[in-house]
């Protein structure tokens, strides 16, 4: 579903050169929900963003089923996002002039496109992330799990593939934080979509398949609850 | 204590054999709290003695059903309403952590870091547990137990960065 293949991404400061990756190798299968953990400024987001078509990187590849990201020119990259791809970040990204139902929907009406069928797929979204009731009302006067579920809406309204989400549990307390991760699990198991999650809570990487573990912009170990000594593994690098 | 009270519960609604009461035991707990079966006939035996509930004699396969008394509803009632302590600052973590720190002991460190990898382990075993039943009250029990662990997470976490 996705491979990166040696993925390197370095950012000019003044004359200085930062390298943020160097030289990821990752590959992702239909239907995984993967956890990226690490420090901050491990370079986690940017891959994010690599993987999700909103940067390019400085050499290597990402490929979106066998498809290479990033020998796509910039139009065509955002076809394949537009189509393929949704995102959820921490601080939700809503739009304020819109209502609840204008910001779920944005994604479909942003190529242009008519249909029909966009409607009943918007009283769906909002039915299966429970916020009937709050269609026309404005983002800003919704709590942050709400804003949240807007947002996973938002994320999955045009049916992607793949769900990218940018510590999606960061603003949330304990109780939001697993009603999010639940809707996030549900709709990963029902409608088989890649989910990929960039998170530093250990509760939140629970809910995955796969926990990545990323230190100075490389990989440093994939663990699943299945491997040998994988707590104390996670333990030391979360300490 | 508990076993006692679970008994009259499931009897409050129906009246049951001990074979019965222990499948809806393991089927309320999904499974998680080990029930020894022969603790549930010597309740039972118990409670008859005690008039909490009665006997209605051995059906055809030889198992006792029993019905529960109006003073076994009674005290399901009672136990119902009366809240649980739990104990506030005795616990065996502490217990280390205070002989460590006051008695010079060594470990504590080690203590600390495989504390933490239980309770990572533990995390991990009940989110995935969350994310794999169905039943609504058993979530929220699970929630109860990942709250806790979070409470713990943040304890030693604290007692690390003091160190």
């Amino acid at each position: 579903m996705i491979s990166v293949n040696q993925l390197f991404k370095h950012f000019e400061q003044g004359n200085q050169k930062i390298e943020v990756l160097k030289g990821v190798d990752l590959s992702i299968k239909e239907g995984e929900f993967i956890a990226i953990m690490g420090p901050s400024g491990s370079g986690k987001s940017t891959l994010l963003q690599l993987l999700g078509g909103l940067d390019t990187p400085s050499s290597g590849q990402v490929k979106i089923q066998g498809k290479d990201f990033s020998g796509l020119t910039e139009k065509q990259r955002t076809i394949v996002r537009r189509k393929d791809i949704g995102f959820i970040f921490q601080n939700y990204q809503l739009l304020p002039t819109l209502t609840v139902e204008e910001n779920i929907g944005f994604p479909l009406h942003a190529d242009g496109r008519k249909d029909k069928n966009n409607k009943e797929k918007i009283i769906n979204i909002i039915k299966e992330v429970g916020l009937e009731g709050l269609e026309k009302k404005s983002p800003n006067l919704l709590s942050g799990g709400q804003q949240q579920r807007v947002s996973i809406a938002r994320g999955l309204i045009h049916e992607p593939k793949i769900l990218l989400a940018d510590e999606p549990t960061g603003n949330l307390d304990r109780k939001r934080a697993e009603e999010i991760l639940d809707l996030l699990s549900k709709f990963n198991k029902q409608r088989k979509q890649s989910i990929i999650m960039v998170t530093h809570d250990i509760f939140a990487a629970g809910y995955a398949d796969k926990i990545i573990l990323f230190k100075d912009g490389l990989i440093e170990k994939e663990v699943t609850r299945e491997d040998h000594g994988y707590a104390e593994y996670l333990a030391s690098f979360l300490a | 204590m508990t076993v006692k009270f679970t008994i009259l519960g499931f009897l409050y609604y129906k009246d049951m054999h001990g074979y019965e009461i222990i499948t809806e035991f393991n089927n309320l707990v999904q499974n998680q709290w080990p029930l020894n079966p022969g603790q549930v006939y010597s309740t039972l035996e118990r409670l008859e003695r005690d008039g909490l509930v009665e006997s209605l004699g051995e059906n055809n396969k030889g198992r006792i059903a029993y019905r529960i008394t109006e003073k076994g509803k009674e005290a399901l009632s009672d136990w119902i309403t009366t809240p649980i302590k739990r104990p506030l600052l005795r616990e065996e973590l502490y217990m280390k952590f205070l002989l460590a720190g006051n008695k010079q002991l060594t470990g504590l460190e080690e203590l600390i870091n495989s504390q933490k990898e239980l309770i990572i382990k533990q995390i991990l075993i009940l989110t995935d547990f969350k994310k794999n039943i169905d039943n609504k009250n058993f979530k929220k029990i699970i929630y109860g137990g990942l709250l806790h662990l979070e409470a713990d997470l943040k304890w030693l976490e604290y007692i690390k960065e003091e160190m």
